[in-house]
């Protein structure tokens, strides 16, 4: 048993990226402020000093640029991250993205490997504005050719970013700025997660919630609030959306009969909305009550408070969505 | 040309359909196109369009009024219709008014007594989940029966489980049951087969034997001694044979071992005349000879007949032997005594075709099932051990 010790995210996902840089040389950081700056949270802080500048290289404001130079540095033998500041400008570097990092493998029938993760800080609900607020994971879910990613805990981000690092196949995967300065348990010593396995983060047998990303943290918290009227909640955690553990979902809803998936993106063809209609496919005749969605309503991010919490899903609106079930 | 306005149909089963609002009255002047009248059925409402440039002749069908579908609600007429036109269409109209308001009437009030019945028989759709829906069918419950206590009235798992639970709903028993208590033998067989058979994962083989050696034995037999010889007594000198080579047959399970007996106890099924079962048990069965295995058969199963066994005779059995044969009964799947690994089950010996070098023979042929506890032995195994059974049947000529 290796020794554990409190870590916060960040500092988590900054040793995932150490140790995977002083494992392989081949493993380089690029993007806006990632060098001198350490990062706008401090993810990668100190790896410009470890690793130089060959390594670690700050990238001006072009992300259609610096996501392409990625995928050319993957196909000719490097293995990157490229850190997107925040999924919103994910848009800005789309066709790289979708037409080519997601399927020069596969339209080369395997001659090239696109080995690049992107890294991306998702800062929904800070009032930053409604082009500083979205996640758009659906969108990846929906290119074929993309594994993506979406951890909740210390622990969780560093194993999987690791896995991402290793991976050979392209990589988004989804930080959640609010949780950077989350601690939580981590080994010492080193561990990887593999993907698509889903995590059940709270056991529970009258209900599941499937939740992502800081998401679950709000599940976890209503699963305590139903406790106390006695209703025993399942927490699920799938880690990775691609691949998706259907299995751990569908055994859970087994379990339980009750399923309400929790989404931080907007309910139409959203993460929630896949989960759902799997379950309701593949595990029909073991519910006792319709499938909830507690998703983002389907508006551009409000900047006022009291407007966000309308629109964002959280602990209340999940014990609602539960209590309708029971 | 006078255009009639009839009740449109809106939906697939509507018979009848009602004037909402006229947005026209009569007389007006109307445009091809312009909204003439709201109707509606008991689901949708439609507007009505002018077909043609005209004026409202007459209405026939006042607002809040049903009619059946088809029916003239409304006349317009364009500038080139003479008013002889106008007036034959208008009496035609009303005429067919007053015949079908009437049968309008009379419909309605048979609808309404059919609605009666309809609801008795068939009430409207229940909501039901797909896990409760589930449940209800396995255990055959009539799910109009179940109180639905989940959100909008919906029967939920928790609602079929408790009907379960009632047992209130289990499917209608005839009244005239006749009861039997279960008591003496009869309770006995009854848990000692639920236990073997609940514990003990059971798998039966079967095997054919040629029963030639086996009567011509008993021929040799009776001519020699003038004693009748069972086949039992064959069959049990067999199973010995059998246990001496694969002793594992022999054998008990208890929690997580598998004892060896040293002694071959064979028990011997025996129908009672009241319809039970005992099975008295030849302690030592390997040391005795064929001759006196026949005799203390027949002690046995005369004691057993006249319920004068004693409790030192039916205990202490390693294995058993069911013989079904005077009953006409080839093969069938035998329960293993509690604690046994093995159990035989005998057939009757009938004459059979068999093939034997590319001939039809016709040969005396007993089916032996052999029953085997599959956490002790597997099929591979079993079937030796049958297979030895059957040879020794078909090839021994012991010493009497």
């Amino acid at each position: 048993m290796s020794t554990q010790r409190e870590i916060n995210m960040a500092d988590a996902l900054n040793e995932a990226m150490r140790e995977e840089m002083r494992r392989d040389t081949a493993v380089i950081l690029m993007g806006e402020d990632v060098g001198v700056l350490g990062g706008v949270y401090g993810v990668s802080k100190g790896l410009l000093d470890e690793f130089g500048s060959e390594r670690v290289r700050d990238t001006p404001i072009s992300e259609d640029g610096f996501v392409g130079a990625g995928i050319g540095a993957a196909i000719t033998g490097l293995n990157p991250i490229v850190e997107i500041m925040y999924p919103d400008f994910l848009p800005c570097a789309m066709n790289q993205i979708t037409n080519h990092m997601a399927k020069l493998r596969y339209m080369t029938g395997g001659q090239l490997t696109v080995s690049l993760t992107i890294r991306s800080a998702i800062i929904q609900g800070r009032g930053s504005g409604a082009d500083h607020a979205q996640t758009l994971i659906p969108w990846f879910v929906q290119t074929p050719g993309l594994k993506v990613v979406v951890p909740s805990t210390p622990y969780d981000a560093k194993g999987l970013l690791k896995t991402a690092i290793r991976d050979k196949a392209p990589v988004m995967f989804f930080e959640t700025a609010k949780l950077y300065l989350n601690k939580g348990l981590v080994p010492e010593d080193e561990y990887l997660i593999p993907f698509g396995k889903a995590d059940i983060k709270r056991e529970g047998t009258d209900l599941t919630i499937v939740a992502i990303c800081n998401l679950v943290l709000e599940a976890l918290e209503a699963a305590k609030e139903l406790e106390k009227e006695g209703i025993k909640a399942e927490v699920v955690d799938p880690r990775t959306l691609v691949p998706l553990d259907k299995e751990t979902i569908i055994n859970s809803v087994k379990k339980t009969n009750r399923l309400v998936v929790v989404d931080n993106n907007p309910s139409a063809c959203g993460v929630a909305a896949e989960i759902a209609a799997i379950v309701a496919e593949e595990a029909f005749d073991y519910l006792d009550g319709p499938i909830m969605r507690v998703a983002t309503l389907q508006i551009p991010e409000p900047v006022a408070p009291t407007l966000i919490k309308l629109m964002l899903p959280n602990k209340e609106k999940i014990v609602a969505a539960a209590k309708k079930l029971l | 040309m006078v255009k009639i306005i009839f009740m449109p149909r809106l939906d697939e089963e509507q018979e009848k359909g009602m004037v909402v609002e006229w947005l026209k009255a009569q007389e007006d002047t109307v445009t091809q196109g312009e909204e003439i009248v709201e109707v509606m059925s008991e689901k949708v409402s439609f507007i009505v369009e002018a077909s043609v440039t005209g004026t409202i002749h007459k209405i026939f069908v006042e607002e809040a009024e049903e009619v059946p579908i088809g029916t003239t609600i409304a006349i317009i007429s364009e500038a080139e219709d003479s008013p002889d036109m106008l007036e034959k269409a208008v009496k035609e109209a009303e005429e067919k008014l007053k015949i079908e308001t009437p049968i309008v009437a009379e419909k309605e009030e048979i609808k309404v007594i059919e609605k009666e019945e309809e609801v008795k028989i068939k009430p409207e759709r229940i909501k039901i989940s797909p896990i409760a829906k589930k449940l209800a069918k396995e255990h055959e419950l009539e799910i109009t029966q179940i109180e639905g206590t989940g959100p909008g009235g919906r029967i939920v798992k928790e609602d079929v489980l408790r009907a379960i639970e009632q047992g209130k709903i289990i499917p209608a028993v005839p009244e005239e049951v006749e009861r039997i208590t279960l008591t003496g033998v009869r309770k006995i067989i009854a848990e000692r087969m639920t236990q073997s058979y609940q514990t003990a994962p059971h798998v039966t083989v079967m095997m054919d034997a040629d029963a030639s050696n086996m009567v011509k034995l008993r021929e040799e037999f009776e001519e020699k001694t003038h004693v009748r010889l069972s086949y039992n007594a064959i069959l049990i000198k067999a199973v010995i044979e059998a246990l001496r080579t694969y002793k594992i047959f022999n054998s008990s399970i208890e929690e997580n071992e598998i004892r060896i007996n040293p002694n071959i106890n064979v028990g011997l099924a025996v129908t009672l005349e009241d319809g039970g079962l005992i099975v008295p048990v030849i302690p030592n069965a390997d040391k005795k000879s064929l001759k006196e295995l026949n005799a203390t058969i027949e002690d046995l199963v005369e004691k057993a007949r006249q319920n004068k066994l004693s409790i030192s005779e039916v205990k202490g059995g390693t294995f058993t032997v069911s013989n079904l044969g005077m009953y006409d009964v080839d093969g069938f799947t035998p329960i293993l005594t509690p604690k046994q690994t093995a159990i035989l089950g005998v057939g009757r010996i009938a004459k059979k075709p068999l093939v034997i070098n590319e001939e039809i023979k016709i040969k005396p042929i007993m089916t032996l099932s052999l029953s085997f506890d599959h956490r002790v032995v597997d099929g591979a195994l079993a079937a030796n051990f049958l297979r030895s059974i059957k040879r020794t049947l078909e090839t021994f000529t012991p010493t009497l």
